[in-house]
């Protein structure tokens, strides 16, 4: 397991296997946090760091199901992998769908948590980069003025030089003028290269 | 002044003179006793005396002989008697004033005696004062007149009184002779009466006499001769018969009363023809002679039909049948109910006598008891038939036996079970139709019966026809003498094969189901146990695996390793202590009972209904006593009883969304009779219990949830009732509803 400087919490009301999963994690160079109850582990500030959690599904006070729902509407979400003492079926797909990495039923093996982490924090690393680098976009996007997102949105959509012009009621010349700026703000190396960027923002499509 | 005073006392002198000579006229009617009163309350009050003392002779007195006036004395009454014995002697001696000790007050008294009459004929007058100057003069001379004036009256009333004497003693006499004669006069003119009466009576005695020994003979004569006759008819005809004999009547006729149409119907006669009958075949109660005896419920005579206003409707029918005079004469039942009438008619106008009417009353109370026999001889027969068709008709054996058991009786439906007729039933004997193993038992319970003069119940198999043998209820009662033996038995035999079928088969299922319900249970618990076990198993899974990492380190971290496996060791233990403490629960063999700690019993259930407090997110608390006494249990069982009692409470909280859902479980020392017991209760903040469900709760199969099966608590009652312990609900006075077992517990510590 090459975690780097990855941190795995852990969320267990049982504090005996709390301690064994810590144990566990800390063989592999794993660093820890661990939490008795959900409410906790939210009330917790969160590093700015490739994390996990390792979360039990029933717990009194909310669940982990809960806490699973509630992460997923936070700017921040982190990969979960549930692991319970009775799972059922119905349950674990409910688990899955929302989003979690694994369902693990207890006992389980050491190597399928490992795993499991490995591929979470991997997943949140890459999910970490992608929403820093839409957060770039939007804040270049951000800096475009009012006429150059009217026109970005129409190159976006296809439309020639020409066309965008009409539809604008402006000077051909005008139009090429803005779309070099919207390429430079934008950083775009190439046509298709702006194309995508107006996907991943997903830029209004041209009204009349 | 002396002279002025003594010219008023001479004026008052002659006044009361002049008012004691005045008395005598008013005195001249009155009794000696009356004039002497009178005269000594005159002295009184004209002289201050402190007494006036009379005695009058005997012959002038009539009683009392002695008077007495006094001035009020201090003490009680003063007796005249008394005060003339203490005079007594003084009088005697003294005719003149003299002073002696007062007899009737304090101090010493001038008395003054003076005869009445001349040589004290009349008797004496004494007056007594304490003054010392008494008597004066004046005094002296109104004494003397009034004790003379006295002495005449009472001779004058002495001379009346004899005068009245004689004439009333001649007046008596005269009376007295004149009644003596008038009782003569008058026992003279009864004796002569009383004789002429008595030839008179004699006879009438004698005729009536002979009448009646022919009345009666014939009566005697009817009577042998109803006896003889079984039929009704003919009894009547006889009847009728004698009664025209009797009444030396023309004609005549017997009606029966029927009760339903209210009518008399004639069921006899003798000397009428067809168109009376049909006239009179069938009479309404108030119609001619006989419907006007049953309306009154009395004999009704009709001298003459011609005269009688009642009649005039049906005088043409008399006519044309010929007779003028009838009689109708009732019969009554022993109810008082009329039985029908019994008529004679007579060519001219006629009146029967008395003593004839009075010998057709015994003839017709001699018919009346006669048709009620009959009539009871035919209700009987239909009542024995009636008995027989009911026998026959109810669909159980009937019988009857004899006191020393032999049938006697038996109907249809015996028959056709047993195969036998009667005969055949009576050779064999009625134990030979019990299932051999039933024969012990029922003659017990028969002899026992027998003995007692008691009705019996047995249960047991009778073999059928076919050979095979059913079940019964066989129930008899004997029928006692009036000395208490037993002369026969009356008993019927109740199928109940198939009722005792079902009863089976209900009890099967009812086996069944508490099986489903226990393996439903056992499903929950190995959930239970699931989850109980997955959690120190996961830890242990890890911490080995922990274990094994530390080791295979380059160099390996012992103590890290040493550390986790340690930790392993640890959670595997609380495992296995899991699975320890469920085996228990599984296990047959636990079922036997040991001394048990309930706080004990309750902490294992705890851990076994975790996951089910977790999902229904319930709290559950505790109150358990440090010092509770041991109780002898089987530990599987009071697991389950308080597994449902505890899951029971969840599941009335499931709905609760208002408040903490809290499951308070507590366990207490109690007392039950002075001996010791621990008390356990398990209290929910449900939805409750309603008042008029409290006493279902522990019903089999009652259940007020919509998927419960109705088996928890009644299992649960059963255990604790197995236990001698004792379980029942309540509503809390808050929301929810708390249950409560008592347990007796042992004295001696859990081991």
């Amino acid at each position: 397991v090459s975690a780097g400087d990855a941190l795995v919490f852990i969320v267990d009301d049982d504090a005996t296997v709390r301690e064994a999963i810590e144990g566990l994690l800390k063989s592999v160079g794993l660093r820890t946090r661990a939490f008795g109850t959900a409410r906790e582990f939210l009330n917790h500030e969160r590093p700015d760091e490739p994390a996990c959690v390792v979360l039990d599904v029933r717990m009194p006070g909310p669940s982990g199901l809960d806490l699973q729902g509630e992460l997923a509407r936070t700017e921040s979400p982190i990969p979960i992998i549930f692991i319970t003492g009775h799972g059922d079926i119905p349950m674990s797909v409910h688990a899955m769908k929302a989003g979690a990495v694994e369902f693990l039923t207890k006992p389980f093996r050491d190597q399928q948590l490992l795993d499991a982490i490995q591929l979470a924090i991997d997943r949140d690393r890459v999910d970490r980069r992608q929403r820093r680098e839409l957060e770039d976009l939007r804040t270049r996007y951000e800096s475009l003025t009012r006429r150059e997102r009217d026109v970005m949105a129409r190159v976006v959509a296809g439309l020639l030089n020409k066309q965008i012009a009409g539809e604008l009621h402006i000077s051909e010349i005008t139009v090429k003028v803005h779309r070099g700026r919207v390429m430079q703000k934008m950083a775009a190396a190439s046509l298709a290269d702006l194309v995508r960027m107006g996907g991943r923002l997903g830029t209004p499509t041209p009204s009349h | 002044v002396d002279a002025v005073a003594e010219v008023r006392d001479l004026e008052r002198c002659i006044g009361d003179l002049t008012s004691l000579l005045a008395l005598r006229t008013l005195l001249s009617e009155h009794s000696s006793a009356h004039v002497v009163g009178t005269l000594l309350d005159a002295l009184f009050g004209m002289l201050r005396l402190e007494f006036a003392y009379a005695r009058l002779s005997d012959g002038v007195a009539d009683v009392p002989a002695e008077f007495l006036r006094v001035a009020p004395a201090p003490e009680g009454v003063v007796r005249p008697e008394g005060v003339g014995a203490v005079l007594a002697p003084a009088c005697r001696a003294v005719t003149a004033p003299a002073r002696m000790p007062n007899p009737v007050g304090e101090g010493e008294v001038a008395i003054v005696p003076i005869p009445l009459g001349i040589e004290e004929e009349a008797g004496i007058l004494v007056t007594g004062s304490r003054r010392e100057d008494f008597p004066t003069g004046i005094e002296m001379l109104l004494l003397r007149v009034a004790a003379n004036q006295a002495a005449i009256w009472l001779c004058e009333a002495r001379l009346l009184a004899e005068r009245r004497r004689n004439e009333k003693a001649l007046e008596r006499r005269v009376a007295e002779r004149t009644r003596e004669l008038e009782a003569a006069n008058e026992q003279l003119r009864l004796e002569i009466h009383e004789r002429h009466r008595a030839e008179a009576h004699l006879v009438e005695l004698k005729d009536e006499l002979a009448a009646d020994l022919s009345a009666v003979t014939r009566l005697h004569e009817l009577g042998g001769r109803l006896l003889a006759s079984s039929e009704l008819q003919s009894l009547l005809d006889e009847v009728l018969h004698a009664t025209i004999a009797l009444q030396n009547a023309d004609f005549g006729n017997v009606q029966l009363y029927d009760r339903q149409s209210r009518t008399l119907e004639i069921v006899a006669q003798r000397g009428f023809r067809e168109d009376f009958l049909e006239y009179f075949g069938r009479v309404h109660e108030g119609r001619a002679g006989c419907g006007r005896a049953l309306q009154r419920s009395e004999r009704v005579v009709i001298e003459d039909v011609e005269t009688d206003p009642g009649f005039e409707p049906h005088r043409s029918i008399a006519a044309a049948a010929g007779f003028r005079g009838v009689q109708s004469t009732p019969m009554f039942g022993r109810d008082g109910e009329p039985l029908g009438m019994l008529s004679t008619h007579f060519r001219r106008p006629h009146r029967p006598s008395d003593r004839e009417l009075r010998l057709t009353d015994l003839y017709a109370r001699h018919a009346a008891e006669m048709i009620e026999r009959r009539r009871s001889e035919q209700a009987l027969r239909q009542s024995a038939e009636q008995f027989r068709l009911l026998t026959e008709a109810i669909p159980h054996h009937v019988w009857g036996a004899r006191a020393d058991g032999v049938l006697a009786y038996c109907n249809q439906q015996w028959r056709d079970y047993s195969g036998l007729t009667l005969r055949q039933a009576q050779r064999q004997g009625w134990i030979a139709f019990l299932h051999p193993d039933d024969v012990d038992k029922a003659t017990t319970a028969v002899r026992e019966a027998e003995a007692l003069g008691k009705s019996y119940e047995i249960e047991g198999r009778l073999r059928g026809a076919s050979g095979g043998y059913r079940r019964f209820i066989v129930r008899a009662v004997p029928v006692c003498d009036g000395r208490g033996h037993i002369t026969q038995w009356f008993g019927t035999n109740t199928d109940v094969e198939e009722r005792r079928q079902a009863a089976e088969a209900l009890r099967e299922t009812q086996t069944e189901l508490a099986h489903v319900a226990r393996l439903t249970m056992m499903g929950e618990l190995a959930a239970s146990l699931a989850h109980e076990l997955s959690q120190p198993l996961a830890a242990v899974v890890s911490n080995a695996s922990a274990c094994l990492r530390w080791l295979h380190h380059d160099p390996p971290n012992v103590d890290e390793a040493r550390l986790v496996a340690r930790r392993a060791i640890r959670d595997a233990t609380r495992a296995s202590a899991v699975i320890a403490h469920t085996r228990a629960l599984v296990t047959k063999a636990s079922v036997e009972k040991v001394l048990l700690d309930v706080t004990e019993v309750i902490h294992e259930v705890l851990l076994l209904v975790g996951r089910e407090v977790l999902k229904h997110g319930a709290v559950v608390l505790t109150s358990l006593a440090a010092d509770l006494p041991p109780v002898l249990g089987a530990r599987v069982e009071l697991q389950q009883a308080l597994l449902n009692l505890i899951m029971n409470g969840l599941e009335a909280m499931a709905n609760v969304s208002d408040r903490r859902r809290e499951l308070a479980i507590s366990a207490q020392r109690a007392e039950v009779h002075g001996s010791p017991a621990v008390l356990v209760a398990v209290q929910d903040a449900g939805v409750g219990v309603a008042r008029e469900q409290l006493d279902r709760l522990f019903d089999t199969f009652y259940t007020t949830k919509p998927h419960g099966l109705g088996l928890g608590l009644s299992i649960t009652r059963s255990i604790v009732t197995g236990h001698g312990g004792r379980l029942w609900a309540t509503g809390n006075t808050g929301p929810g509803a708390t249950f409560r077992f008592l347990l007796p517990a042992m004295t001696a510590p859990a081991t």
